[in-house]
């Protein structure tokens, strides 16, 4: 077993390798720092944008608005995934709503969002579009997989349709929970980086992005990038872990 | 107490399974219910159980009873430990130190004390059954419904869990009602039993079940005739 995980911890580190490699031949072709720069610049420019005084307050902002707009999601697709999961008319009610967010560009809902909140507001507002609809599709997806036989076993034995809920149906959705939790976190972030570049908010990892583009940075861009990528990553983490504890019983 | 079904109806769509079908169970005894497959056992358990409502018919006698219920598969939680499932239909009808006391109790009638903290994936088929029946044994209950609960298990086992099913009931001999097709199960737990038609289901027979083994081969003769 150790030595599985030490070799697949040898595999992933080489395909890192190779992705560096190929970034350092790539901007040796390009010969140009400006426009390509190598990976050891971007690796030096990482270390400056975390120097300066702007970051954290960029960084910290943008974990927030992610936060906020997750546990809204989350809140709302539990309160109407689950009656959505047992009940068939509300179910067909919410799909349509569920649908057309999934299918909107996320772009033209920036668009409008700008418009009528204001830019402070728009990444958050993103985050909750992108969010809630993966998280709560999940939840009745989930919901309606749930055995039959062991809710009727609680109406049997007459467990409170309040228990039936907590006991029953929320931990068979667990596993489905949590699979849209990590999806949801994985397009949620994006989503606002993106919201970020284009409304502008005073803080925000997209908005430090939009000045380095601007400023033909491209290293800078390029590290901010990279510090996106591992915020998304330690979150995806945490899910796993959260996920291990979910489901001790299988 | 009385338990009786009296004129009760009930069809799906164009299959009628009752047609005034009258009943009386006796209470604080073992009432086994003998029929072929598909004639009705289990909805005459949902009946008991009001999980399904008759189309017509008086079933009174039931609409205050307390009932348990041991299913033909053990139906447990699979996120619950063994403690932990007796607990969950125990949890908010007894004082906390009386549902210890009690969940040690059962647990240790079918021998499992050893195993209450693991999950169900990590126990075999009979040992969940057996926690099955003490969560059914171990709830307040006037009745209790048994839909075949030992069909699934193999000889021996089923001979273990049938023991362990009377020590149960002995603790207090309530009034159980167990639907079978299984003439030996009948004659090993039964204390009454009642036979059953194909639907539209009637009460074709109705025997006391006597103690003697003599007399128990008899019957046996009898019934694998009938059947």
């Amino acid at each position: 077993m150790k030595n599985f995980i030490t070799k697949n911890r040898l595999i992933s580190f080489l395909a890192i390798l190779f992705l560096f490699i190929i970034w350092k031949l790539v901007s040796l072709y390009a010969g140009s720092e400006q426009l390509i720069p190598s990976p050891e610049k971007t690796i030096l420019a990482v270390f400056d944008v975390v120097s300066r005084e702007n970051f954290w307050p960029a960084l910290i902002t943008t974990i927030g608005r992610g936060l906020i707009g997750f546990s809204i999601s989350l809140v709302l697709a539990i309160l109407i995934g689950i009656p959505a999961g047992i009940y068939t008319t509300i179910r067909l009610l919410i799909n349509p709503v569920l649908i057309t967010f999934r299918s909107t560009p996320i772009i033209s809902l920036i668009l409008l969002a700008i418009i009528l909140l204001g830019n402070e507001m728009v990444p958050v507002f993103i985050a909750i579009l992108t969010m809630f609809p993966i998280m709560c599709t999940n939840i009745i997806d989930g919901i309606r997989k749930v055995d039959p036989d062991l809710i009727e076993m609680g109406t049997t034995f007459q467990i409170s349709k309040e228990r039936i809920i907590r006991e029953i149906y929320l931990p068979s959705i667990s596993p489905f929970l949590t699979s849209g939790i990590s999806n949801a976190l994985g397009f949620g972030w994006r989503a606002i980086i993106i919201g970020e570049v284009i409304a502008q908010p005073e803080f925000g990892v997209g908005t430090q992005m939009q000045n380095a583009q601007i400023f033909l940075q491209v290293s800078e861009l390029i590290a901010w990038t990279l510090i996106a990528i591992l915020v998304s990553s330690v979150f995806e983490a945490l899910v796993r872990l959260v996920e291990k504890k979910l489901v001790r019983w299988k | 107490m009385k338990l009786n079904l009296n004129h009760i109806n009930k069809s799906y769509g164009e299959l009628e399974i009752f047609n005034d079908f009258s009943i009386s169970f006796i209470p604080g005894s073992i009432n086994c219910i003998l029929g072929p497959s598909g004639c009705g056992k289990t909805t005459l358990l949902n009946i008991l159980n009001r999980s399904i409502l008759p189309d017509s018919g008086d079933c009174d006698d039931f609409s205050k009873l307390r009932t348990s219920y041991v299913f033909q598969e053990p139906r447990l939680l699979p996120w619950k430990t063994v403690k932990e499932n007796i607990e969950f239909v125990l949890k908010g009808t007894m004082e906390k130190l009386e549902l210890q006391q009690r969940l040690d109790e059962y647990i240790t009638l079918v021998q499992l004390d050893k195993f209450s903290d693991y999950y169900p994936s990590a126990l075999s088929g009979g040992m969940k059954q057996r926690v099955s029946l003490a969560r059914a044994f171990s709830f307040n209950y006037d009745i209790v419904l048994m839909d075949e609960p030992f069909k699934a298990l193999d000889y021996k086992l089923k001979n273990k869990l049938i023991e362990q099913f009377l020590a149960l009931w002995e603790k207090d001999k309530r009034t159980v009602i167990f639907v079978t097709h299984d003439v030996d199960e009948v004659l090993q737990i039964g204390q009454h039993l009642f036979i059953f038609s194909n639907p539209p289901v009637q009460l074709t027979e109705q025997f006391l079940i006597p103690e003697s083994q003599k007399e128990k081969d008899q019957l046996r003769n009898l019934l694998l005739a009938k059947i």
